[in-house]
Parts: C-alpha cells; structure tokens; sequence
C-alpha cells in the first residue's frame, strides 16, 4: 500500500482540479505531493478511474468553450424553455399512458349516455370515430409499409386529439367555441375547459413542404405562440392544456387564431396571414 | 411531471445547443419525455441517472433529425430564437442572438462531429446551470487560462472564495455531465415512437 491515503489523494486531485494545468503536469511534476499521489494512483484503481474521470471532463470543459471570454460567455447563457412545452408534453403523455392509442375511441363509443344530450358533443365523437375507422380502415388496405405506418401515426394522433376531446366533454365546465375564416365561414370549433383546450377542423388544406399552421393565443394585443397544427388525413388538430400555464389566464378578449407561416418564418413571430380565429369568451 | 420539472431545461438547452433551432428542439425534448413515459419500466438507476438516460434519447432523436434533413450540427453562426411575447404579426419577438459556434476541428467524419457537437452542447448547457459566480470562475479559468490567483484579482474576490467555488462547479459538473463526457452514457436507443402529433 501506498503511504498516500484514500482521503489525502482526493485533496491533492481536488486541489489539482482547480486549474487545467495542474491535474496536466501531475506526470512530470516533482513536487513531493504530486510524486506521492502517482505512487498511491499506482496501486489504486480507484482513485485512477476517479483522476481519468476529472481529466475527461476537463477536457471537455476545454474543448466546449471559445478561447475569447466574450464568446464563452454568449455559449453558456442559459436558454430558457418555451412555455408551451410543459403543456405539450403533458398533452402528448396523458394519451401515451392508455394501454391501446386507440382506448379512448373505444371508450367514446360506450358512452351511449351522451347520444341524448347537446348535439355538438353527438357530432363530434361521430366525426371522431368516423375519421378512425377511415384513417384506420385505409391503413390496413394499404400494403406500403411507409405508407400503412403512416396511417397508423395518424390515427394514433387523432385518437389522442378524441382522447383529449372526451376529456373536455366530460368536464361540465367545458365550453365549445366555433372557429371561422376570414371571411366568415365555418372553421372548426374549439373546445376547452381550464384544462384542456382542443382544436380540430376539416377547413385547412394541407401545408406546402415548409409551410406550417401556427396557433396563437392572443389577449389584449398581446399573445403566445402555442404550436402548430398536426394533420390526420383532412382533419387538421392541436391539443394542449391550459392549466399549466400559469402565466396566462383566457379572459373576455382571449382569442385563439391559427396562420399560415411560409417556409422559415420565425416560429415565434406571426408573419403569415390568419387563416382562421375564434374568440374564446365567446 | 416532476422528471420534466427537474431535467427539462437541461435537455432542452443541449438540444437546442445541438440543432440550432429551438422550435425542433422543443419537438425533440417533446418526443424524449413521452419516450421516456412510456419506456419507464425500462429505466435502471444502476445504469445511470434519469437525466443520463433522457439525453441518451434526446441525443438519438436530434441526430435522426438531422440525419433525415440532411445536414449536420450547424457549423456556422446559430440563431437561437426566444419564444415571442407578442403572437402579433407586427409584435416584437423576445430573442437571444448567440453568437457564432465554430467546431474547432476540420473532422469530416459526420458521426464523430455529431459526437463532439452533441459533447459541446451538453457541458455547455451544463456550465450554463451554474450558479452565476461559479461559471464566472469556471469561464475565466477555461477560456482566459486565468490561474485561481489571477480569477481573484480580475473579480476581486478572496483567494479562497475562488477555489471553493471552483470545486462547486467542478463537482456540479462533474456530476451532471460524468456519463456524457467519459463514455458512459447509456448506448439504448429506444424504438422510435410517436407521440401521435406529427405534420404533413
């Protein structure tokens, strides 16, 4: 054994940490302290492992920044998550924990209770299970791999869209808004509770390559890029929730708009044309 | 949600760091958390840690994105976009101009320099978590070559103040990037999923 101890060869590689140079030169330093450590490093493969697993990080600490102090600082600023994240992921993860991404469609047909009730809810599982059964029913007949995934993808995203729709509907809190075009016409609905809100519509063509459907919320002039519109089959959808957002509350003038951004717009700035809107007080 | 809370910022910051676009990267970090909601059970805290394991996926989803656009880690100046404040066509974006990232070497191996870009992005994300004083040190120290006697006279602070603070940061980043930058990190790749949200 070496005469260096566990503990006293810690202290020199912890002392040694402070400058790069330092834990470098540990091989041809003669200061006794340093010919100590090597001896005790010799016998202890520990302690080995522990000064390759310092040198390997500073290393890499090295070759992460610039040489100008100035640079340096601008690469590690910190950046700070979009809002909407937490929403989209809680979103996303909510109908991923189902057994089948298809449950919730299944369950909306057991629930025989609400054929009775507001019309809008009969119309909208209607409209659900009928674009399932579509989008499902032509995957299946589709004998293109490519082509038979990418129907399941749309048909595992709508059921999340419906999973998030039977959602709203089973609060009794729930409001449905309609969305309208420019000039007017019928573009969907919303439906959202505190929870949750909900956008589907047949009224969007698909997107060009690079272009993109991007959905606000405004308030008061001022507003947040919430993301952006996923397609399955005709029906065009965003699912997010809303009580996760704490800084925004929906309010008298919320209003909830979708455009249309050409290829590279800045996803965070409104450049293209809206495309369709709906006031959520309404 | 508690595993978002805690490791999203830091999964983000690399992916954005990495790609250079911070609206795939949301898209990236999106698919990693429901990857690693549906994979759980899969995790092994004998293997590493949470974070490990969620930058082992994000790490493989951004370089299947690149891979499916073609192009590398962005080798020139990167313009990383603040989320606006202002949805309004004529409103002002809220943005953070980062300067240019130049890889230092001229690798034309594409794996190794996917290897190296992702390496670069996650320790600096990593220094970025520091608190303010201990990146100061560790930036001085790494991109100045500033000795600890010469980081206290420039922010005239004790001697010692520097080297405690110097070993925080160490420690921190030792024990966040530790897989990352000795080769540790998980190899799995899970089986890529849906998240059932996708464009045309």
């Amino acid at each position: 054994m070496s005469a260096m101890d566990h503990g006293t060869a810690h202290e020199r590689i912890e002392d040694l940490l402070l400058e790069p140079a330092r834990l470098a030169g540990l091989d041809s330093s003669r200061a006794p302290e340093d010919v100590a450590l090597r001896e005790h490093l010799a016998g202890c493969p520990a302690c080995q492992a522990d000064l390759e697993g310092w040198a390997q990080l500073q290393s890499a600490v090295a070759d992460s920044l610039p040489a100008s102090i100035a640079e340096a600082n601008a690469v590690v600023q910190p950046l700070e998550l979009p809002p909407s994240l937490r929403a989209r992921v809680l979103a996303s993860v909510r109908p991923a924990s189902a057994e089948s991404p298809l449950a919730p469609i299944q369950m909306a047909g057991e629930r025989r209770r609400w054929a009775g009730l507001a019309t809008p809810r009969t119309a909208w599982l209607s409209l659900a299970a009928a674009l399932v059964v579509l989008v499902v029913g032509a995957g299946v007949l589709i004998d293109q791999a490519g082509r038979l995934t990418n129907s399941q993808e749309e048909a595992q995203g709508l059921a999340q869209a419906m999973a998030a729709v039977d959602r709203v509907l089973a609060e009794p809190q729930h409001r449905v808004v309609a969305l309208t075009t420019p000039a007017g016409g019928a573009g969907g609905s919303i439906s959202w509770t505190r929870h949750d809100l909900v956008v589907l519509t047949t009224a969007l063509e698909a997107p060009k390559p690079g272009e993109v459907y991007r959905c606000w919320l405004n308030n008061d002039g001022t507003g947040w890029a919430i993301g952006k519109m996923y397609f399955a089959g005709s029906t065009a959808y965003w699912v997010g929730s809303l009580d996760e957002w704490a800084s925004f509350e929906i309010g008298p003038t919320t209003q909830f708009r979708v455009s249309l951004e050409p290829p590279g717009a800045d996803p965070g700035t409104r450049s293209g044309p809206i495309v369709l809107e709906a006031s959520l007080a309404s | 949600m508690t595993a978002y809370d805690r490791h999203a910022t830091f999964v983000f910051g690399s992916v954005a760091r990495f790609l250079g676009d911070r609206e795939a990267a949301a898209e990236v970090v999106q698919d990693a958390f429901v990857t690693l909601w549906r994979r759980a059970r899969q995790f092994d805290a004998r293997s590493g840690s949470l974070l490990t394991w969620l930058l082992a996926i994000a790490r493989h989803r951004a370089i299947d994105r690149l891979r499916a656009e073609g192009r590398r880690p962005s080798r020139d100046a990167v313009r990383l976009e603040a989320l606006t404040s202002d949805g309004g066509s004529s409103g002002t974006a809220a943005r953070a101009e980062m300067p240019r990232e130049l890889i230092a070497d001229n690798d034309t191996d594409p794996v190794r320099v996917a290897s190296r870009r992702w390496t670069q992005s996650v320790v600096r994300t990593g220094i970025a978590e520091l608190p303010e004083n201990e990146r100061q040190v560790i930036l001085l120290g790494y991109a100045e070559d500033l000795s600890q006697a010469e980081i206290a006279e420039r922010l005239e602070w004790p001697l010692g103040t520097v080297k405690s603070r110097t070993r925080r940061a160490m420690a921190q980043l030792r024990a966040s990037l530790g897989p990352v930058v000795d080769g540790k990190e998980p190899a799995q790749a899970p089986t890529r999923t849906t998240t059932g949200t996708f464009e045309r």
